[in-house]
This record gives structure tokens, sequence and C-alpha cells, in this order.
């Protein structure tokens, strides 16, 4: 399980308008799900079109199992990739298209006619393998893409931002059927998204790409709830950042004063009375307290109510002018306005410290 | 109703140009080629087939397959030549519009100038000549000007552009996409181009044939220069049915014979090469 | 009234049928006390006067000329059927004076008021193709013979066969124009170019492979050529000999004795629908004045048939090999052959080439 199946080793990739990746370095493992998440520009696509081969590094080594591929063409790769646009060939049917990598690779007739079928049918489309791909919906085009690729039985399935182009509901349903393939079939994904809900969905691990560096590696959980910076604890989710300086370190928390109040935050090793932090706390993580009885509490005034749904969000306003977004769900809060006072506060496990 | 005459409001410049450039004088020459011979180019409008007994002629039928042949040939260098070049200023980055603009230079000039330039050049005391004499390459003038491959170099040279330009085109517009797909799959440059490039810029190609092969079936301007009027072509034919026997009748029958013949052999070659992408969409 | 008959083609044709016969007689009748019109339609071939004759003209008789060219009698004729302008002057070449004679497109002339034919040398009047010059008056001639060169060929050839000497090959032309191309064989089979029966023109077939496979190529203008020694021997026109000669001293310029070579002839003549042919008439007359004429072949390398002009000739000009070459008994001018007959030589010319 721990097997390495590709590993990026301090590759640099500039281009002229600027450098796209910075010395990144990055293991991954043989039949993992991993995304590579960020904004665009992040240098996630890059990346990706690095392990493809369509980019080659200007400096550093991509191994691909036991052999460096950095500059290999894509064809002498044991790679294959789901492209955001599917990339179909539209001079070929839906049979043709699954079948190419196989002609490729000098295949028999027969044999190319069976794994098709197979291919196929893991996306459920055996039925159209003679239509064009011009007659096929965007979904119905995505899984073909998906099974022209893995009909091949690459090592590693490169997916760039392959639900992009869906609608919403059919992109949920294709997240749930991706990770099933991929658990199916055990092949390492490598996918690349902006959407950082689908990374949660769907990920064994996420790699959170800022700048053409990774901000952080880690489980979906490690990533959203032990965010390491302000970048990541803001892209994953909604998060509230605060700064302030530590007055006490605890066993197992510490006190921190922001503007005039004093917080309670996750208790950090690394972190010593008088350092200045950041640290950021989620909006469902703070709670609404009935008065200021409780320690480390912070009196605040309401000043926007945002319906969305199952929640609402309130923003709150803490006298120094620090604004909190804090998230609650059902109608206990319905008889609350814009402008009344409200009581907020938080378990210190939920305040993570982020190292700036 | 109202968006309908809309659209042929917006049309109307084109209807109206195809109807006086191509309609009009198709229809004349289908007219004259109908009526009787009233001697040297009169024409008296009463039903004949004789323009097409004398058009029907094994000997003038050898001259359309002659220069169908030539055509062909002419054609299948443009082709392989005008591809290579319509790919490569495709992916030629900042220089493309340069060597589209190179291209179609030649266009600002009569073709029969350019041509005359031909001969000069070919000339056995021609530019050539004398450049391969002059650094010992060969002792002898080779004779190249009104000789068969004189003939080749003109109507490649003629008619290269209308190969060049759609092609170009085509490549244009192919989406880098599908090529990183092919390479992605396995495929090598050969099979990429083969396989990829090449069926999906196929359009620009058929387009690229038939504007090099129609009007190079009927050319008589470049290999009557080129040839010192040794080839006979149907153009040429036509052209002296005009002006030389003033038998208008037969020129326009020849014309129309021409004409069904091109016809019949861009659709022959349509169904030929569309009969793949017929599979696709069955 | 004729002007609006001939207004379209179509109508052309009608009226031609209709009044086949003397449609040119109104000017006769007419006689006495005519005037001059305002303007004066005149269709030229192309590159074929000095212009400021035509200034002159303008400036002596107050009339206005309007000046078009053509490029071939085919052409001109097209033109005139069509009808959309009614042209007072032609010039057509001599078998075409013939075949317009007989299409009725030309009109009688009045030679009253053309004294100065009397300039015209009498060799040059009452030609074949129009007998007693009932229609047509000489402007400039011509011919067609052998520019060679006389370093390869010490003495003149007097045939065409050295175009068909296979020493020669590549390095002989000939015209591009079927009639000038039969017309070789037939005269080297020592028949005329007018002998235009199936037999005859069999027989011309027979050898024109041989040209064929001789030429460097089909051209009427053989000079380029000639002059940087590439070709030895062409058919050649007279003007284009003359142009040849200027440039090399080495080229000369004959007329075949044995089989004699071909003479044209370009004709004043007056289209049947002119709107003024007294007008014509007179413009023909000043034309052939002896100074005028004179001014047209200084200008043009054609040759004159004006033996006024010829006598203000100096000695050189009259010595110009290629314009006045010695003409053999056997040089003939074209007759107007039939429509079949003129496709008949067509086909062997494009036969020929075909092979």
């Amino acid at each position: 399980m721990d097997e390495t199946m590709v590993e990026i080793k301090q590759v640099t990739k500039s281009f002229d308008e600027g450098t796209a990746v910075n010395n990144l370095n990055l293991t991954i493992r043989a039949k993992e799900f991993i995304t590579i998440l960020g904004p665009s520009g992040c240098g996630k696509t890059t990346t990706l079109r690095m392990i493809a081969g369509f980019e080659t590094p200007t400096s550093g080594e991509i191994w691909l199992s036991d052999k460096e591929v950095g500059r290999l063409e894509p064809y002498q790769r044991d790679v294959n990739t789901v492209f955001q646009s599917y990339s179909l060939f539209p001079h070929m049917t839906v049979f043709q298209n699954v079948a190419f990598g196989l002609k490729m690779k000098k295949m028999k007739k027969d044999q190319i006619a069976t794994k098709v079928k197979e291919a196929l049918a893991l996306v459920q489309l055996e039925s159209f393998a003679d239509r064009s791909p011009k007659q096929l919906s965007g979904g119905q085009q995505q899984r073909v893409a998906i099974a022209r690729a893995i009909v091949n039985d690459p090592k590693v399935l490169l997916l760039d931002e392959p639900l992009g182009a869906l609608d919403l509901k059919l992109r949920k349903q294709m997240q749930l059927e991706l990770k099933q393939l991929q658990q199916r079939l055990g092949i390492t994904f490598v996918y690349v998204t902006h959407d950082q809900e689908e990374a949660l969905t769907m990920s064994d691990r996420i790699v959170v790409m800022n700048k053409g560096e990774i901000e952080q590696l880690g489980t979906p959980q490690e990533i959203y709830e032990h965010p390491r910076t302000p970048f990541v604890a803001s892209f994953i989710g909604e998060a509230n950042v605060l700064s302030g300086s530590v007055q006490e370190v605890l066993v197992d928390h510490m006190i921190v004063s922001v503007g005039d109040m004093d917080v309670i935050a996750n208790h950090n090793p690394d972190v010593k009375k008088g350092d200045e932090i950041l640290f950021s706390i989620r909006p469902e993580n703070v709670q609404f307290y009935e008065s200021k009885a409780t320690p480390f509490t912070v009196s605040t005034t309401l000043r926007e109510i945002i319906y969305a749904g199952a929640i609402i969000k309130f923003i709150c306003e803490t006298p120094s002018g620090q604004r909190l977004i804090v998230q609650a769900s059902g109608d206990r809060f319905s008889a609350v306005k814009e402008g009344d006072e409200m009581i907020i506060g938080w378990e210190a496990k939920h305040a993570i410290v982020l190292s700036a | 109703m109202k968006p309908i005459r809309n659209a042929y409001a917006l049309l109307s410049p084109a209807i109206v140009w195809l109807t006086l450039f191509l309609v009009v004088p198709v229809a004349l020459i289908t007219v004259i080629s109908f009526s009787t011979d009233g001697g040297y180019g009169l024409i008296i409008y009463e039903f004949s087939l004789d323009a097409y007994l004398q058009a029907f002629d094994p000997f003038y039928l050898q001259i359309i397959w002659q220069s169908i042949v030539w055509a062909f040939v002419s054609t299948v260098i443009c082709l392989l030549v005008g591809y290579p070049f319509a790919y490569f200023i495709a992916h030629s980055g900042k220089w493309k519009n340069i060597l589209l603009i190179l291209v179609m230079i030649p266009f600002w000039s009569n073709l029969l100038i350019r041509l005359y330039a031909w001969v000069i050049l070919l000339n056995n005391e021609g530019v050539i000549n004398q450049l391969l004499l002059s650094i010992g390459i060969i002792s002898e003038p080779i004779t190249m000007l009104y000789t068969p491959f004189s003939i080749i170099v003109g109507m490649v040279y003629g008619f290269l552009p209308f190969m060049i330009l759609p092609i170009y085109a085509s490549i244009e517009q192919l989406d880098r996409r599908y090529l990183e797909a092919a390479e992605d799959l396995g495929a090598g440059p050969v099979s990429t181009f083969l396989r990829v490039t090449l069926p999906i810029t196929m359009p620009g190609v058929i387009a690229g044939v038939f504007m090099t092969f129609i009007p190079a079936v009927s050319v008589f301007v470049i290999t009557d220069l080129l040839t010192g009027n040794r080839l006979v072509m149907i153009g040429n034919v036509i052209r002296d049915a005009f002006v030389v026997e003033m038998n208008w009748q037969l020129g326009s029958a020849l014309s129309i014979l021409l004409m069904a013949l091109v016809l019949l052999s861009v659709l022959i070659f349509t169904r030929f090469t569309s009969s793949r992408s017929k599979r696709v969409t069955r | 009234m004729k002007k609006f008959a001939f207004g379209t083609l179509f109508l052309g044709v009608a009226v031609l049928s209709a009044c086949g016969n003397g449609g040119s007689s109104d000017s006769d009748v007419a006689g006495g006390e005519q005037e001059l019109a305002d303007e004066l339609y005149f269709f030229n071939w192309g590159h074929n006067i000095d212009e400021q004759i035509l200034a002159d003209f303008e400036e002596e008789f107050g009339v206005e000329v309007i000046y078009d060219t053509y490029a071939s009698n085919e052409e001109m004729l097209t033109q005139i059927n069509s009808g959309a302008i009614s042209y007072d002057i032609i010039i057509p070449t001599d078998y075409f004076i013939d075949r317009m004679i007989q299409m009725d497109l030309l009109a009688e002339l009045n030679m009253e008021n053309i004294p100065n034919f009397e300039n015209i040398a009498e060799e040059f009047q009452d030609l074949e193709f129009d007998p007693e010059n009932r229609y047509s008056v000489p402007y400039l001639y011509g011919s067609t013979g052998l520019a060679y060169n006389t370093e390869v060929f010490e003495e003149p050839p007097t045939s065409w066969e050295v175009l068909w000497d296979p020493e020669y090959a590549g390095k002989v032309t000939a015209h591009d124009t079927s009639r000038d191309f039969v017309s070789l064989a037939l005269q080297r089979l020592g028949k005329s170019i007018n002998d235009l029966d199936d037999a005859s023109l069999e027989e011309a077939q027979g050898i024109l492979g041989d040209l064929n496979d001789n030429v460097l190529k089909y051209t009427t203008q053989p000079a380029a050529e000639l002059i940087s020694g590439q070709t030895v021997a062409s058919l050649a026109y007279s003007d284009q000999a003359g142009i040849a000669m200027a440039e090399n001293d080495a080229i000369a310029y004959v007329l075949p004795e044995e089989d004699g070579g071909m003479l044209w002839m370009d004709n004043f003549a007056i289209p049947s629908n002119a709107n003024s042919q007294y007008t014509a008439e007179v413009f023909i007359n000043f034309m052939l004045g002896a100074e005028v004429s004179k001014m047209l072949t200084d200008y043009i390398p054609s040759s004159n048939p004006n033996a006024a002009a010829r006598e203000l000739m100096s000695e050189e000009e009259l010595s110009n090999q290629a314009s006045y070459p010695e003409i053999p008994d056997s040089s003939e001018y074209y007759v107007d052959p039939t429509q079949d007959e003129t496709r008949a030589i067509n086909r062997i010319w494009n036969e020929v080439r075909a092979q």
C-alpha cells in the first residue's frame, strides 16, 4: 500500500512569463486518489502536464515507478489523461476513440474489441459504441474520455479538472462514480481541481498548491481541520483568521489576546508566550452563548444575516472592528436581527494555529 | 415569416452576386450550346444538338482526359507540397502572418507576368542554368523550359496558394488538445499525424483539392507559356472554338461538358472521402 | 434607323437575313453636297497607328476621332456583330474582308470621295479578296516568311524545309496560329495555302507531325530566341523579323523562293452600319495622302503599299529586307476559309500537337 508510484523531485518549471512550479517535491503512492488543489495559476495543471509529459521540467526529476521519465515524450509514458475538454476525436466513433490507445499498442483486433467493451461497460456506455462523440451529452462524453484512458491499464490516471464543464448535479454524481471506479480498478488517480469540495469528497490525500509551491499535503480531514497556513485555511471552506499575541501557554490550550479581548486557542508545541500568531476557526465551530458568564467569550454586534438554506450565517463584529462568520443551523435564532448584541466563543481545539 | 425575410435581405448581396456572375453566364452558355449556329458567332435561337454532336468527339474527349490527368498530377503535387507548407505556417508562431502574406503576394501581380518570370528562370540561358553552370554542377544547360517539368512547375506555382490557404485554415482551427490526447494514448508523431491531424483537417484538404483541380482542368495560359503552345488542353480547344473558329455553340457545349465532368468528379471525390465520416454518423 | 436595327446582337441576325442585298447604297444615291459628321468612330488593331495622325485629322477637318483597338479580327467581328458601337472605320485583314463582304457587313465605297486611292501601288490594287476594291482600300501590308541566322545558313533558305530539318531540332519555331501552321505544310507540298479540300489537308497533316517534333515552341513573337541564338530559323511576321534584325546583325529575313510564303494586307473598310460613310471616306482619303501614309510606316514596322509614300522614303528604308523583301511569284494572300475548313485546320493543329 505504501509503494511509491510517482515521485517528483525538486521540480521547477519556468515559462517566459514566470515560474509556474517552484522546487516541488511530491511522493504519490500506488493506488491512492490524490488531488492537487489550488486556485487557477497555482501550478497544479503544469504539475499534471509534467507528469503526463506535455511539459518538460526546467529542472528536477520525475520518477514513475522506478523509472525517471521527466524528459520522455507523452507516448513513451505509462500514464493516461482525462482532459478537461474531453478531447474526444471528432472523426471517430466512441468505439474507435476508446480503441485508439490499444491500437497504438498493436493489440489484436478481437482483444481490442473485448477490452473496449469492458471499458465501456465500466462507464455504462456499451450501447453507445457506434455513436459519434457529437451525438453524446457532456456527461456521456466525459465517460467516454474516462473509458478511453482506463482501457489502457495505465499505472497512473491523470485527470485535469474532468468535471469542470458539467452541471452541479451531474458533477456530484460523477464524483461518486469516479471514486468507485478508482477503488474498483486500483489505479493511482492524480486529480487536478480548483473545487475544494470535490477534493474533500473524493481524495485519499490532497495537495494544496499556491504560487507554484505546496502549501499543505494531507488527508481531507487534516487539511480541513488542521490547515497549516492562512491560505489553506481560507481556501478550503470558510475560516475566520485572527491574529493576536500569546498571553499564556497551558497544557492543552493557550490564551491569546486579539485586540482588547482574550480568547483561547489550541495548544501548539512550537508556540511560546509572547509570540504573535495567526489562528483560524471554522464558522461552524463558533457558538453563540446566552451570557458573558462563560470565560473567553466575546461580545459582538450582529451586522448581517445570510440565509443559506439548511444553515444560516451571521456576520458579527467585535468592538475593535474584527468581523467573524458564525454558522448555525435551525430556527433557534429566527428572532435575532441586525444590530443585536451576540456573545460568541469557541472551544480551544477548534482554534488552529497557522504558520505565517 | 419575418425572420426568414430578414435572412434573405442579409443574403441578397450574395444572391445578386451569384446570379450576376455565376447563374447568368452559365445559363447563357447553356442556352447558346443548344442553339443553332448562324455562322461566325451568330446565334439562331432554334433548338439544336449539333454542338453536342461535335463536342462528343473522341478527340475532344481524349483532350479532356489528358487535361484531367495533368490537372490531377498538379493537384497531387500541390497537395504534397502545400500540406506541409500550410502545417509549417500554422506552427510558425509570430512568423505566421508574414508567411501568409508571402503566400498571397503573388496575387498582387498578373499571372502572365509571373509566368514570364518562370520562362526567364527556366530558360537554357536562364538564371537557374547559369547558376548551376557557374558553380560547375553541370557542364551543359539542362533543358527545363517547354518540357513536362515546366508544365508541372507552372501549374504548381500558379495553384499552390489555392491549396495552401484552405488547408492552413483547417490546421489553424485544429484543436491542439486532440494532438495531446493522441500522444497521451501512445501515438508517436507519425501516428498522430496520420490518424488525427490529417483526418480532422480533411475538409481543408478537400477544399484545397477542388480549388486547385477545377481551375487546373481548364487552364491554358500557364501551359501555353511554359510549353511554348506545344500542349493542347481542353481550355485551348474551348478558347479556339470561341475566338478562332467563332463557333460559340461548340465552345459552349464543350464548356458545359467540361463543367459536367468536373462536377461529376467532385461528387465522386466527396463520396469517396466522406465515406469514413458517414460510418461515424450512422 | 440602321443604327437602331443593329443595336443588339439578336436583332443583328434578323436584319442580316431581312436586308441581305444592298444595305450600303444610301450614300451613293445621296451624292452631291455632303456634310462631315462631328465624330468618327475608328476601330483599329492595337499598336497600329501614330496617334499624331489622328490629331492632325481632327485639326484639319474638325471631326473628333474616337479611337478603339482590338487584338484579333475575330474580336473585331464579335464587336461589330454585337452592334454596341457603330464604327465608321475598321481595319480587317485580307481574308476577313472576304468574310465580311459575304456577311454583308461592309459598305460599298464611293471612290469619288477617295481620289488618293491612285496612290496605292498597282500591285496592291484589285486583290483576290476584294476584286476592284469595291469594299476596301489597302492600309498596310506585310509578309510571313522565314527569319534565320546567317551564321548557320550562308545562303537564304529557299523552302520551309529547314524547319523540318532534324539537324535543327529544338532550334526552330513556328506560329501558334493554326492557319499558318497548316500553310507551312501546304506550301511545302507545292500546294496553295488556299487549297483546303480534305485530301490536301490530310496530306498536310501527314508531314506536320515531323514539324511538331522539330519545333522548340509555337509563337508569333520569335524575336527574343532568334536574337539570343537559341533558335536558328523561325516562321516570322515581317515586323518581328525586323525587330530581330535590328538587334542582331546575323539575322536575316526571306520569303522562301520555292514555297512562297504568305502575304497579308490590312485594309480600310466601312461597316454597313456606319454612322457617316462620307466622313469615313474623307478620312480614308486623308490617310492615303503621301505624307500621312509615310508617317504611318515611320511609326509602324509594317510595309507601305502607298507608292506616293514610298517615293518619299530613303534608299535605306526601301532596302530593308524585313519591310520590302523580294516577293516570289508563289507568295499568296489568304482567302477566307469556310467555317468547316477553319474547324478542320484547327483540328489538325490540335491533333498534331496532342499526339
